[in-house]
This record gives C-alpha cells, structure tokens and sequence, in this order.
C-alpha cells in the first residue's frame, strides 16, 4: 500500500502525463463499478492493462472505490435494470447473448450493466478532471506544498519520512 | 569527477514545429518546460538548437528529464506484450503439468461439498480441445456409513459439447461409467472433517437386514397401546363423557327447581302449622269460625296449587331422567360395540394388514423397500444440492460486499444449462451380480426437453434379476411425473429366521415380483404396487407335529404358489404406508380358524377388561351423577308427601272448626229454646 502511495507521488510530481494518471484513476474506477468474476471485467482488465498509463494509480484507485462502492449497488441495479429492459435494445442483448463466450461477460446482470454504462459514461469526466487537477497541481500547488513549512514538519514523523525515502528511492529508480 | 554529457535528445536539430510536438510537450512540469525553452535557441537556419554553454546543476536534470521525454511516447507499452506472451506460456506449461492435478482437487471439493463426504479421483484428464473428460477411477463415501462407499466407478469418460460450454451451458452428451458399484467397503473413514463420526462396525449403523421382525407374536400386540391409539374412536368413552355432562346439567336444574319448591313448602308448613292452634271452641263466634274457615280454605288451594306444579315438575323430571337412562343404556351397546370394533384391529384372522402372513410380508417389504428409499432420498438429496449450487456461486460475489443484481432472460437457444443427454452405466461381476443402467435426458431445465428423463435399470445375479423401466417428467407441462415399470422373475429368497408365528424355522422359495410405481391421485407421493407370487416353497418346521406345523404343511401341499398383492405409498419425508394382503390368509384363516378364533375372543375378553379400565375413571363419574339424580327424584316424592299431609292436617282442621261452629249453633239455639216461653206471643 504504501509502495503504491509512494509510486502515485512520484508519479505526480514527476514528467510523467498528467492523462496517464487520468487513465489509471479512471480505468480503477470503471473496474471497481463492474463486480469481478465475469469476462466483462477481465476483458476490461486486460485492455487497462495494455494501455499506457499509470498501474499503480489503476490499482490504488480501483482497491479505494471498492471499499465503499457497495452502497451504490442499488443505483447501480436500477440503472442496469431500466437499460436491460429497453424494448428497442431487446434484439441486441439478444443477438449478444448467442454470442458464444459472451454470456460469461455476464452483461445480462443489472449490477454488471449498470456498473459498465455508469463507468464508461463517468470515465471521460474522471479522466479530464483528474488530468485537470494533476496540471493544477503540478502548476500551482507542488511548489508550495514542498516549500511549506507543515510539509517540512510532517516530513519528519517516522512513516511520512518512510515514504518520502521510498518516493526518493523510486524516483532515482525512474530517473 | 563524474562528466555530464547533453542526452542524445536535446543534441538533434529541431524545427520549430518538431521542437513542440517531440520535446516541449513530452514535458509536463512546467519548470522543466521552461528550463528546456531556455536552453533552446534558434540557429541561423532556422532550427532549435541546444545551446552549447550549460551550467552544470542544468547539465545533471537533462539526463533524466530525456528519459521521461522517451517515456511519454505512445499510448501501448510494448513490454506488456512480454508479459502477456509470459502469461501465456505460463498457461501452456499449466495445462500441461498442473491442469489435471488442480482439476482433480478442484472435482474431489466439488463431491465433497455436494456429497458431505470425502471423495476421491484417480487419473483424471480433461481435453478442453476435444470436449473429453475421463478419469480412472472414483469413489465417494457415503456420509451416513463413514466406512463404506455411496458409490465407485472404474473408468469413466465424459464428452462434453464445447460450443455449448463457450454459451455457458454444461451439456455432457455422454457420461459412460464403468465397473460401477455402491455400498462397497472403504479403507479410509470417508468423513469429512467438520461431520467425522464414530463408525465402528465398518456398516456405520447400518440397519441389520436379519429376519426376526418376521416373528409375529400375538403377545406383541398391546392393548394399552391400542386403546390409546384409538381413544378418539371410542364411542362408549365419547357417549359417557357426553352423558356426564347432560347429567351435571340436569341434576343441577332439578336440584334448583327442587331448592326453591322446598322453600315454598316450608312456608306453607308455617302456615299450616299456625292453623294448627287456630280453636273457635273457647269464644264459640260465628264469625270467628267462618274467618277460620276463610283462612283454611285459601291456605288449602295454596298448598293444592303447589301439589299441581310439583307433580307438573315430576312429570319433566321423570322425561329428563328417562333420557338419561336411555343415554345409560347406549353407553352399555356402545361399550359393546367398541370392544368389537377394537377386536376387529386386533382379529388374526382377516387379511387386512394386521394378519399373520401378511403382516410378516409387510414387514418384510418395508425393511427393503427401506433400502430403495433410503437410496432415493440420497439421490434427491444430491440432486437439489446441486440445484442449490447456482445460488451459492452468487452467495460468493456476496462475499465482496456487492449485491447479486437481477439476471434479465434473453432468449438463446431454447438449451437447458445443464444437461446429460445420456449416461451408461456398468458394473459388477458374475460373483456380485452385474449392473447395466441408462438414464438419458437429465437436465436441471426439463422443460426446455422434448422428452422426460428416462431410465432403464437391468439387475442380474445368481439368485435374482431386476428390470426397471421408466421416466421422470419434471417438465411443467406433464400429465404424468413419474413412472416405473418393475419386473423381477425367478427370485431366490431364502429367509434362516423363517416365519416364527407360523412356527417356521426357515424358509425358501422361488418369487416372482411384478409391479409399477406411479404419482399418487392426490399428488402427495408415489404409490408402488407389487404382485408377488412365491411358488416351490421349502420350509424347515419348529415342531413337525404340531398343530399349527400340519395346518401349513397342509396348506402348502394344496397351493402352487402364494400370491400377495402389496400397495406402498411413500413421500418425500417417509414411507407412509405399505398395505399387503394374500390369499393365503382367508385359506389360513380358514384352516386355523378355532385357534385364531379363540386367540382372537380371548384377546376381547381382555380387550373389554382393559376398555372398561380404561373408561371407569369417567363412568365413576356417571354413577356419582346417576345417584345424585335418584335422590333429587325421592326428594320430589317426598314434597308430594308432606303436601299432601299438609291437605290431611287442613281438611282436619276445617272439620273441627265446622263441628265447633255447629256445636256453637246448637248451644246458641238451646238458649234461645229455654228462654222461649218466658216470652208473650202477640195475638194467639
């Protein structure tokens, strides 16, 4: 955990793109609305995992939404429910379902629906407000942050300065 | 000391254009975009060229910022690729070392959680290519018996369709078991860890199949017992409790209606004893005595009047008492009645299921009917664990907090999700007994099948042979859900404990069994008949000589064969019935008749004994009332008497005021006479 903190840090303050940081938070969330076990979430792991963008923050973001992501099941069910139940998408979902493999993607599951169109429709959103607040950051507050002197004070409780070791070593390391 | 050198990066010559797209927005901290922007300048042709003088603190940041620069090219990483291709050789090297052995435990904690026993798989091999799927040997414990085998199969190979699977549906086209057998013996105590049970003997309580249940004692039969059981069907005890009431009701209205007539009587007796010392002799008026007489006759029609009501009242008293008696009277007939009828459940000589020989053959017939079903119920019980496993799998997804959703159905093609289009089954040996069975069309949807499951079941040994024939429709739309056609010629069936009641050591015969299992009328469970016929009988006697032993001997020299017609009726929780009946109890009946007869008349006379025990707590009960009733009747009479000597003291005293008041008019008129001739009449 604290590995993946620190490599999110380092990955914030370093050259990397900002839309790679985007994309790992936005890609862990899409995983996190969709429940696992069924080939919709692998595929949609598979394809995260060959896209170019930040892991650890796809993990972390994915591991964090996961704790409370529960609560909107019932949202998440209605939606997936009224999608399910469009007469005009009936031959579709149809169709899909005499797909073989596909019915292992388990789409016919108001949950799983529910999560995937949730998550592709807020996943745009997430990117460009992540990529957004990462240009902020990086623009604006980084450079105070460091300078600050709570940030100095903070730095010398003994995990902060366990990670900020360990965002030194990883930063040598992607140097 | 360490020599900085400028990245390979910032040496080339950019266009301005170039400049931007490969350099400046590959750069994404703004310090550094502007340190680079610094360091750049145009040359004379027009090109971004680094500048040649760079401070060293610079010269350190550029080596780094190049590699971030190349790092932010492209959206695909190509060393995923490498692991993905590592992934898949990894599978590869799986499926060729570690697929069957993982499968093998992943089958075995399978049976384990569907059978709650231990399960063991030997040479399984799964071809995911060819649908094939076979092992070398299986074995299940039998959680009941911990010490013995639920069943084991020698080689066995299953073909699984793949484009099915691929559309997530299981349907094994066929499932071929070989050297099947059931109940064998097991080295290894096959409980599982958490349901480990003390099973000893090797059987694990397996009920003893011996013979002596066969022994039909007519001692066994208990009155007490019976009487008990048939406490709601006493008449007598109905009638008497019934009549109690009636009597408590009664005797507590008479004894208010009598209660009150009595006060009424006391108060006429006051009066009547008032009048008593009423005397007009001492004054000698008229008027006095005719007010006397006033008084006696109005206490007179008072004391009438309540003799008139009191015999009104007699008259009710003697109709209520007449129904009680009559009501006395049917407790009498009805306790006769019950004796009879409770004799009737215990007469040994009618064939109704508590007759000697087919009593034995009932009991006989549940004892291994039991087996079967206690078979069947396993199976069923399998049967819906595996049913219930869908719902589990979704209990898991549960496990991470999320809920299961709803499943919307679209249609697909109309296949069930579970099907065994047909599975053959073989076992056992000359010595043993062999097994060939068939069961086609089992599915967990039936009614996505055109047809119902069907089975068909060949049992051949050296002393019987079994066929089953028959389907099982669970499909919605069937009229009928199940039926079994059972044929079982030329079975040899020899019982050492022999018939006990009948005086038979041991006995043997060969008996053919045909019969048919069907859904009951009333849908509550599946009624089996069976027709068994025992011809070639050989019995060993206890006393050869005796009378009971010439009476069968008798009889079997007169009969081919002895046929018995048995209807079980079993649901999904017991055997509720089981009702034999056979030709050979009326010719016993018949032949024994004294014997039964004075078993049978010895048991009533005991019978009435204990009914009469049974129901004397309530008839106490009745005399104590009866009684109570009697003496409410004497004290009516009793009434009726002392009116009516109230009437004698009144009519008495009426006639000594009467003579009082004549005598007074005599002495009155002897007066007048003897003052008479003092007087001067006028005129003569």
């Amino acid at each position: 955990m604290v590995s993946f903190i620190a490599k999110l840090i380092v990955a914030l303050n370093s050259n990397s793109r900002p839309s790679e940081l985007a994309s790992g938070i936005a890609f862990g969330f899409l995983l996190a609305l969709i429940p696992g076990g069924n080939l919709l979430w692998i595929g949609i792991f598979v394809i995260a995992f060959f896209l170019k963008h930040n892991i650890a923050a796809m993990l972390l973001s994915l591991g964090l939404f996961r704790l409370f992501i529960s609560v909107f099941d019932p949202l998440l069910d209605n939606i997936g429910g009224f999608i399910l139940s469009i007469p005009q998408l009936y031959n579709f979902f149809t169709n899909l379902n005499n797909i073989p493999l596909f019915p292992y993607s388990n789409f016919n599951n108001s949950i799983v629906m529910g999560g995937f169109v949730l998550g592709i429709i807020l996943w745009l959103p997430v990117f460009f407000f992540i990529t957004f607040a990462v240009k902020i950051y990086r623009g604006k507050i980084a450079s105070k942050i460091a300078g600050s002197k709570f940030v100095k004070a903070i730095k010398k409780v003994p995990i902060i300065s366990k990670v900020t070791s360990s965002i030194q070593k990883l930063s040598v390391l992607a140097s | 000391m360490k020599k900085y050198r400028i990245p390979g990066i910032f040496c080339k010559k950019y266009t301005s254009k170039a400049f931007n797209k490969k350099i400046i927005k590959r750069i994404h901290i703004p310090k550094d975009r502007e340190m680079i922007k610094n360091l750049f300048k145009e040359n004379i042709d027009g090109k971004m060229e680094i500048i040649r003088e760079i401070p060293k603190d610079v010269l350190v940041r550029l080596k780094p910022l190049a590699k971030s620069i190349k790092k932010n090219k492209g959206l695909v990483s190509r060393w995923k690729a490498f692991i993905v291709l590592f992934i898949i050789a990894l599978i590869l090297v799986f499926n060729l070392f570690f697929k069957d052995k993982l499968l093998t435990r992943a089958v075995e904690t399978g049976l384990e959680s569907v059978f709650q026993a231990k399960a063991e798989v030997n040479g399984l091999h799964l071809s995911l290519i060819n649908g094939n799927f076979s092992y070398q040997s299986l074995s299940i414990a039998d959680a009941d018996h911990t010490k013995r085998n639920l069943l084991e199969t020698g080689p066995s190979e299953f073909r699984v369709n793949i484009t099915e699977l691929l559309s997530k549906r299981i349907r094994i086209e066929e499932m071929s078991l070989t050297d099947f057998r059931w109940d064998t013996p097991r080295e290894v105590d096959g409980a599982m860890e958490a349901s480990a049970r003390d099973d000893q003997d090797g059987k694990g309580g397996k009920t003893d199949l011996t013979l002596d249940f066969l022994a039909v004692n007519k001692d066994d039969i208990d009155l007490k017992v019976l009487l008990e059981e048939q406490k709601d069907n006493l008449v007598s005890l109905n009638l008497i409790n019934q009549g109690n009431e009636e009597i408590e009701t009664v005797t507590s209205k008479w004894k208010e209606t009598y209660a009150e007539k009595d006060k009424k009587i006391a108060i006429l007796s006051k009066d009547v004893n008032s009048l008593k010392s009423l005397s007009i002799k001492d004054t000698g008026s008229l008027a006095e005595g005719q007010a006397a007489l006033k008084q006696i006759m109005d206490l007179y029609s008072r004391v009438a009047e309540t003799k008139t009501e009191l015999a009104a009242l007699q008259d009710d008293f003697k109709t209520d008492r007449k129904h009680l008696l009559e009501m006395n009277r049917l407790i009498e007939n009805a306790v006769h009645e019950d004796v009879n009828n409770l004799g009737s459940l215990i007469d040994l000589s009618s064939g109704s299921g508590r007759s000697l020989v087919s009593s034995a053959a009932e009991k006989y017939i549940r004892n291994r009917w039991n087996d079967y079903y206690e078979y069947g119920l396993k199976a069923l019980n399998v049967y819906n664990r595996i049913k219930d496993r869908q719902p589990k799998e979704l209990g898991e997804k549960k496990g991470l907090h999320r809920d299961s959703g709803r499943i919307f159905i679209f249609p697909g093609q109309d296949n069930p999700d579970f099907l065994i289009e047909h599975i053959h089954l073989s076992g056992g040996d000359d010595s043993t007994g062999t097994l060939a069975a068939e069961i086609r069309s089992l599915s967990s949807e039936p009614d996505k099948l055109s047809e119902a499951l069907t089975f068909a079941v060949d049992w051949k040994s050296s002393s019987s042979v079994i066929t089953l024939n028959g389907f099982v429709d669970m499909r919605s739309r069937a009229e009928r859900q199940f039926e079994m056609e059972i044929i079982s010629p030329a079975n040899f069936i020899s019982l050492d404990e022999g018939v006990p009641s009948l005086e038979i050591k041991k006995l043997s015969s060969m008996t053919d069994i045909k019969g048919e299992s069907v859904v009951s009328d009333k849908q509550d469970g599946v009624i089996t008949t069976l027709d068994i016929s025992m011809k070639d009988i050989e019995i060993e006697q206890v006393d050869k000589d005796g009378f009971v032993s010439n009476v069968i001997k008798e009889i079997l020299n007169d009969m081919d064969e002895v046929d018995f017609k048995a209807e079980i009726l079993a649901d999904k929780n017991s055997i509720k019935d089981i009702k034999v009946s056979s030709n050979i109890d009326n010719i016993l009946s018949k032949k024994m008749g004294e014997y039964i007869n004075e078993i049978a008349a010895a048991k009533k006379e005991e019978l009435r004994t204990e009914l009469l025990n049974y129901i004397a707590p309530s008839l106490k009960e009745n005399e104590v009332l009866n009684s109570s009733m009697e003496k409410l009747g004497v004290e009516s009479f009793n009434q009726i008497d002392s009116l009516n000597s109230m009437q004698n003291v009144l009519d008495a005293k009426q006639n000594e005021i009467q003579s009082d008041m004549k005598s007074g008019i005599k002495d009155e008129a002897s007066k007048l006479i003897d003052q008479a001739p003092k007087l001067k009449l006028p005129g003569f």
